[in-house]
């Protein structure tokens, strides 16, 4: 189970904030988690909380396999560090999610695996993308494909293997579990069809 | 206030953060946001305060959970005009 999300703090997310920020902070966050923030959030700090939140849904959908809901609030941020924050789920799960911040874009994952990141302006789940198997030297041609609760996934050798898409702008990101690339001794890249 | 005016009223308010045009101008009861329109999930919370404030009501965080399409929204705005 994994989750990611990619958030770029556009113009127009930073009016949104600036124009109804304690409304945005009201439906978003709980009491406990304006309180870790001492009730004062930046643009920088709202947009980081999303994408934290982002996260943990999509990892949350992908193991409970609920449909698309909104409800933020529903996963709770309960510590945050630098480069790390825990998030509390509604089935009382505590998970891990890292992130990293670079020139207003945030870009987060769940922690406890290790994943593997393609990020490319091309890539979109619509396309194909090659699996290359090391041992046969052959390239499966994969394409992404989504469950019924909208959880994106690939068909391999009869399993169904969970991924995790991001995307902001023209900018995409697919996260694999890098245990799947151990299991069949393979190695992933993408290509346009 | 009919259903047809109700939807004539919320693709207002989602037209500026629809990404797919085409699911937009085809948009109907069954049309979900995510899906269909590609809202961006950071926008959603947008649409909804857009809505209180175009509808004048509050929508409280387990209706908010619900309204990921337009059968769902009117239904909740329906019950609250």
């Amino acid at each position: 189970m994994l989750g990611t999300d990619l958030l770029y703090i556009d113009d127009a997310k930073r009016k949104s904030f600036e124009k109804r920020k304690d409304r945005l902070i009201e439906k978003v966050f709980t009491a406990s988690e304006s309180n870790l923030m001492n009730y004062c959030f930046s643009v920088n700090e709202f947009w980081l909380f999303w994408c934290l939140k982002e996260t943990a849904y999509k990892y949350y959908q992908q193991k409970t396999g609920i449909k698309d809901k909104i409800n933020p609030s529903a996963f709770q941020i309960v510590k945050i560090t630098p480069s790390k924050a825990e998030l509390l789920l509604p089935n009382q799960e505590i998970i891990e999610v890292s992130y990293r911040e670079e020139d207003n874009l945030f870009f987060s994952w769940t922690g406890k695996n290790k994943l593997v990141h393609f990020s490319t302006e091309q890539v979109s789940e619509k396309f194909p993308f090659k699996l290359l198997t090391k041992h046969a030297f052959s390239q499966l041609l994969l394409k992404v494909k989504k469950t019924s609760a909208n959880v994106p996934y690939f068909d391999f050798l009869d399993k169904k293997f969970f991924v995790s898409i991001t995307h902001e702008n023209q900018c995409k990101i697919i996260s694999f579990n890098q245990n799947y690339l151990k299991e069949f001794n393979s190695g992933i890249d993408f290509e346009l069809i | 206030m009919n259903d047809n005016q109700l939807i004539e009223q919320l693709k207002k308010i989602v037209e500026p953060y629809v990404q797919n045009q085409e699911a937009f101008q085809k948009i109907n009861t069954s049309t979900s946001f995510i899906e269909d329109l590609q809202i961006n999930s950071a926008h959603l919370v947008d649409v909804i305060l857009d809505i209180e404030d175009e509808f004048n009501i509050r929508i409280e965080n387990e209706e908010m959970e619900q309204m990921i399409n337009v059968e769902n929204s009117l239904k909740i705005i329906q019950s609250k005009i």
